[in-house]
């Protein structure tokens, strides 16, 4: 357990845990802005494929090389399991553009077909379902062409996941997403001292909750900042009608008028007791606001409605290793912030009983 | 506070002047949209550096009335 406000093991002058806070917060910062996304493919110049030969098919490739060997790359078609094409020979026009020609059978398993492309020192890229399969007819259950397996190499080194759309954003999950995990560990942590402070009716579990929820609130217009600059860029305006974000504003607005009621009474003891029982009342509605209510209807959000979330296949055991130790630092910031606020404010209010006495 | 609001605008000047004009507003598409993330870390940054402050005010005021 944390003690906040109170002296806990010192290294340097300074509490252990708030060491831990600023390593594991400069560990999100280096290791999520170091780690490369793995190779994809950012354009296709044809996205329709038609039966014979499609000529001149252009691929710009995103932190791919292609400087290498042209005849150690290869390019490959597949509809669902069966390799369609080919390309029999790739033209290397710069380090990031290729260039090739396939030839397509008449027939084909489904309407899309993915795109593979080999190189020696990427891997083998894949750009799924980037191809329009028109006039071929539905069938076909054998390889057409194989691959040579012998220049297939495996992708060294670690990397996040390449999604289109969010590209290099993906990193976002380290500083939008945890903000708003810490929100909601402070915000429970502030539940915890309301319900200790109606068991016990002491002055620091109230003081500790209410400058919870100022952190928290803090924490939570990070969030909605940055997922506003994130959505812009990535679904194209600051704010949409999703489920998430006008929940997320609601339960702000909850928690909002917990600092208002309570800045708004003078007498401690009601004071304290009034805010820890809407305090209970608040935690239970942001939860519906942001959790619940969210995964009833579709939104753009992973996790929600039909949309799987970043747990499912998005995330990568690289993301993970960054993503978690990411939500304790950030969470240990916050936790910082509450503990400098607990201590001035209980000066404060200790002058204040002082003067009245 | 009014000087605590001169330096809020002063620090979203970037940001005022990313979303008037156009060619700025293209370049966080660039190079896999990285200036996205740039921002993000930017605006917990400042949010951080203005929560700070306010903590550091109220510090002073207390420290101020000790005496």
């Amino acid at each position: 357990m944390l003690k906040i406000g109170e002296t806990s093991t010192q290294i340097l002058g300074l509490a252990w845990w708030k060491w831990i806070a600023i390593v594991l917060v400069l560990f999100s910062l280096t290791a999520g802005m170091l780690i490369p996304l793995a190779p994809g493919i950012l354009e296709v110049s044809t996205t329709v494929l038609e039966p014979g030969l499609n000529s001149n098919i252009t691929v710009i490739g995103y932190g791919a090389e292609f400087g290498d060997d042209p005849k150690n790359i290869q390019v490959w078609v597949v509809a669902d399991t069966i390799v369609l094409a080919c390309a029999e020979t790739v033209q290397v026009v710069n380090k990031r553009t290729i260039k090739f020609d396939l030839e397509l059978p008449e027939f084909a398993p489904t309407t899309n077909a993915h795109l593979f492309v080999s190189t020696m020192k990427s891997g083998v890229i894949v750009d799924p379902k980037v191809f329009y399969l028109r006039g071929f007819r539905a069938q076909g259950t054998k390889n057409l062409c194989v691959p040579n397996g012998k220049i297939v190499v495996p992708l060294a080194g670690k990397h996040f996941p390449f999604k289109k759309i969010l590209y290099e954003t993906i990193r976002n999950l380290y500083y939008h997403v945890t903000q708003w995990f810490g929100m909601m560990i402070i915000l429970t942590a502030s539940l915890v001292y309301s319900i200790i402070h109606l068991a016990k009716g002491d002055r620091r579990s109230d003081i500790i909750a209410s400058e919870a929820v100022n952190v928290a609130l803090f924490l939570g217009v990070l969030g909605l900042l940055t997922g506003m600059l994130w959505a812009k860029n990535t679904w194209g305006a600051y704010w949409t009608g999703d489920a998430k974000l006008n929940g997320s504003a609601m339960g702000m607005l909850v928690y909002l008028a917990y600092t208002v009621l309570r800045g708004s009474m003078d007498e401690e003891q009601k004071r304290g007791r009034v805010a820890a029982v809407y305090n209970i009342f608040a935690y239970v509605m942001f939860m519906v606001f942001i959790m619940v209510l969210p995964r009833m209807t579709d939104s753009l959000h992973p996790g929600n409605g039909g949309n799987p979330g970043f747990g499912g296949y998005d995330l990568n055991n690289n993301m993970r290793m960054v993503f978690y130790p990411a939500i304790i630092g950030w969470t240990l910031l916050g936790v910082w912030l509450i503990n400098l606020r607990v201590r001035m404010k209980s000066i404060e209010e200790n002058r204040l009983t002082k003067s009245h006495q | 506070m009014k000087r605590l609001l001169n330096l809020l605008v002063f620090l979203a000047m970037p940001v005022i002047t990313f979303a008037s004009d156009v060619e700025m507003a293209d370049l966080l598409h660039e190079n896999g949209k990285i200036y996205v993330v740039v921002g993000v870390i930017a605006i917990i940054f400042i949010g951080i550096v203005v929560y700070l402050i306010t903590i550091d005010r109220r510090l002073s005021k207390i420290e101020k009335e000790e005496k």
